[in-house]
């Protein structure tokens, strides 16, 4: 079944009196339950195309199919779609609030959407992560870049997503802190049935978290690749 | 020549409350050195030390810390200014932030040159010219800003900076982590180029041990301010640490599509992060 369904997408901004357009025209789907990736290099548009569906970007044309039903440009997200498409940056240090403590970060989503025993599901998420209990009081700067993005990937989850938007989520970590992420993300999409689109510019990431993935370049996307194509290493457009 | 530009022998950095860098040692000869390991393992502290530029309540101390027969515990400002951007260069992560926003490049590279060269306006311009066509850049970059550049354009006028007085070691600290995948191999094979026409020594820091592993000779790893191992880039593949074995199996790739990464048992020092790592 698509959860997502990206038709004829195209994203203009104002830039210095000229327009400048991100996505010229991108199409794609996004079945429930796989692994959707996006490659590309940086500018290409692949993030705004995430903002697009997060709800983040609200100026676009063409038809976006979100779970059940039809977005509109220009309209603010309403009801269940502000629970079920959660996003996680690239960057920890800038994502996470830094004057408010780790509590304070993962109890807000539960607060605005009128959840019921906070305390408890906010331990239960860090304890998901792997994140220790006594991190609930620090402040971001008390914690490592792999802890951070971990509260943000918990931050994410509290409200138990149907798609997680996952925009470059190890590029600013090391790369055995990468392999803790990558492990914590799979694991939990086993155990929660979730549904991932990943935008990356790092090949090896896709090739090992990938059902299917396209390439994205001006604005457009170029190819689909099929899992079998990410084995044979198709995806790396190094050479093009 | 089996020379040692670099000769560290018993190398402590120590902060209040914690020390970053313990017991040390290592030589650079005319060759390419890797130091890998994560971060707040005390790699760029190690070649901070180095450039000197280990800042208060920050301490070094060494049985030995030599660059080119220069002693550099016993250095002072005027011997610095010598050595610095001279004999030793450093390129740094990232180009946004390492470059001055309000020189243009040509001016940048200008000051390096004028800082240890006498030459004249014209000699200096033919020697900017040089560099700039030799890190793979068109000259009309060197009228425009930092801000008008990309990330690898940045990065290879970093390096030209770093590169226009010929030093005899360069140190290259992550010079590839704020880059796209893509252009990580192009500016590592960059660095590698040079390194051979100028008979460059390079101490190159990275957290990405197979990337390094292919541009280098040797690798030191470093855990928790300590080297945890060291072995020829070539021997990898039979590492015994269980930490270097890590860092070397983390990388995912196709093959490991479906499968939980390696990763390290941090059982043993979960409260290690006291100097609040960055």
């Amino acid at each position: 079944m698509a959860l997502v369904e990206v038709n004829n997408l195209r994203v203009q901004f104002l830039a210095k009196g000229q327009l400048k357009t991100a996505v010229r025209d991108a199409s794609f789907t996004l079945n429930q339950g796989e692994t959707f990736s996006l490659i590309g290099a940086s500018g290409c548009g692949k993030s705004t195309i995430l903002r697009v569906l997060a709800g983040l970007q609200r100026e676009w044309q063409g038809h976006v199919k979100l779970l059940d039903g039809a977005i509109k440009p220009g309209v603010r997200f309403q009801g269940d779609l502000r629970r079920n498409v959660q996003m996680v940056f690239q960057d920890p240090y800038a994502s996470l609030h830094p004057n408010h403590t780790i509590y304070r970060t993962l109890a807000e989503p539960l607060k605005i959407h009128g959840e019921s025993q906070i305390v408890l599901r906010v331990e239960e998420a860090l304890q998901q992560v792997g994140l220790p209990a006594d991190a609930l009081q620090r402040y971001p700067h008390q914690l490592s870049g792999g802890q951070r993005q971990r509260v943000a990937i918990a931050r994410a989850l509290l409200l138990r997503p149907k798609i997680l938007l996952l925009d470059e989520p190890t590029s600013a970590l090391d790369m055995s802190v990468q392999a803790e992420i990558l492990n914590l993300l799979n694991r939990l999409k086993q155990q929660f049935g979730m549904t991932y689109l990943l935008v990356s510019h790092d090949a090896d990431v896709i090739a090992h978290m990938s059902d299917r993935a396209a390439y994205m370049a001006d604005g457009a996307i170029q190819h689909e690749f099929d899992r079998a194509a990410l084995v044979r290493g198709e995806h790396r457009m190094d050479a093009a | 020549m089996t020379e040692n530009r670099i000769e560290v022998r018993e190398l402590n950095i120590d902060y209040p409350g914690a020390r970053v860098v313990n017991n040390l040692s290592f030589t650079l000869g005319n060759e390419r050195l890797a130091l890998v390991g994560e971060s707040g393992s005390g790699k760029s502290m190690t070649a901070r030390a180095l450039m000197g530029l280990v800042r208060k309540p920050g301490k070094v101390s060494a049985t030995q810390l030599n660059v080119l027969d220069n002693d550099l515990l016993t250095m002072h400002n005027r011997g610095w200014q010598n050595l610095r951007g001279n004999d030793i260069a450093m390129v740094l992560q990232d180009p946004r932030y390492a470059l001055n926003p309000v020189k243009n490049v040509a001016q940048q590279i200008d000051e390096a040159l004028r800082l240890h060269q006498k030459l004249s306006a014209a000699q200096r311009r033919e020697r900017i010219r040089e560099v700039i066509n030799s890190v793979g850049l068109p000259e009309n970059v060197l009228p425009r800003y930092p801000a008008e550049l990309s990330g690898g354009m940045g990065q290879r006028v970093m390096i030209a900076i770093a590169l226009v007085n010929n030093p005899k070691v360069l140190i290259a600290d992550e010079p590839t982590s704020a880059l796209d995948a893509r252009l990580r191999n192009q500016i590592l094979e960059l660095l590698v180029e040079q390194c051979e026409q100028r008979q460059m020594a390079m101490l190159l820091i990275s957290h990405d041990l197979p990337l390094v592993a292919q541009h280098c000779q040797r690798v030191l790893v470093m855990y928790q301010g300590q080297k945890v191992d060291e072995m020829a880039a070539d021997q990898l593949a039979n590492a015994t640490h269980p930490y270097t074995r890590t860092l070397w199996t983390c990388r995912p790739n196709a093959t490991t599509y479906g499968m939980m990464l390696p990763t390290l048992d941090r059982s043993q020092n979960l409260q290690g992060d006291s100097h609040g790592s960055r």
